[in-house]
């Protein structure tokens, strides 16, 4: 293990400390909320979740909030590379079994214990980049 | 999960929060910076930091580069199990050595791999501060 670790690429040793980063800044801290025009309802990148104007203004923030906050909470406990790799996996189990998709599940079933975080919100700002890659 | 998460009290989350980040410091500088002063134990690691004596780290021969291998794969032990849990371990080990070879050494798993790994790794310090 000890041979492996050292030998790792210098990118990969990277991408593991960002990861960490991300994880531990996601136990002590809010998520950073963007409201921005986007296609989907909101997006959670690590420790950032992006929320539609249209749904930010709507009846549906707060729900759409508990639920990008119950994935944001997955992402720290998974680490957001963890979760990624799950998600994916839940996806997959979810289409091959035709069942629930279990990440998802978790957080609809505990919905209501999940509060609104103290947020950062920067918005209403428009990031036609981020527009652009989705 | 989302129930453990929720259920977590926020001193537990600002440790393991913490220990999370000075985790990441590890890998993302992968490796320990060599501080060089007079120092009586000749070398030992700190977490990110290594202590060297001159006596050691100025004289090139094998010596020096097991040392410098010895400490770096503490360095490695450390950002595998990240230092909160790291730090602990090792104090256990270290004490059942103690009790049970009379030395922080011999029977201490994380001694016995840097020993081990001593002679099989080079490092070559790039961060490296003198006093």
């Amino acid at each position: 293990m000890i041979g492996f670790i050292a030998s790792l690429p210098l990118l990969v040793k990277l991408i593991v400390g960002i990861n960490y980063a991300f994880a531990g800044y996601m136990y002590i801290a809010p998520p950073v909320i963007i409201v921005a025009d986007i296609e989907q309802e909101a997006i959670n990148i690590a420790p950032i979740i992006v929320i539609d104007t249209e749904v930010f203004y709507s009846d549906k923030f707060d729900n759409v909030l508990r639920v990008e906050y119950g994935k944001y909470l997955q992402s720290a406990y998974y680490t957001p590379v963890g979760r990624f790799i799950i998600s994916l996996l839940a996806d997959g189990w979810q289409m091959l079994f035709n069942t629930d998709n279990f990440l998802l599940k978790d957080i609809y079933d505990n919905i209501d214990i999940l509060a609104p975080p103290k947020i950062i919100i920067i918005g209403d700002l428009k990031f036609p980049y981020i527009r652009g890659i989705l | 999960m989302i129930e453990f998460m929720v259920g977590l009290p926020t001193w537990i989350k600002l440790a393991i929060g913490i220990n999370l980040l000075w985790t990441s410091t590890f890998w993302i500088i992968p490796e320990p910076i060599i501080i060089v002063t007079e120092f009586e134990h000749g070398a030992v690691n700190f977490g990110n930091i290594v202590v060297v004596t001159p006596s050691i780290y100025d004289v090139e021969d094998t010596w020096k580069a097991y040392v410098l291998a010895h400490e770096y794969v503490h360095f490695l032990q450390t950002s595998l199990l990240t230092p909160m849990i790291n730090g602990p371990l090792y104090s256990i080990c270290a004490l059942y050595s103690n009790i049970a070879s009379g030395n922080q050494w011999d029977a201490n798993p994380f001694e016995q791999q840097a020993i081990d790994w001593g002679d099989k790794l080079t490092f070559n310090p790039h961060l490296v501060i003198r006093f």
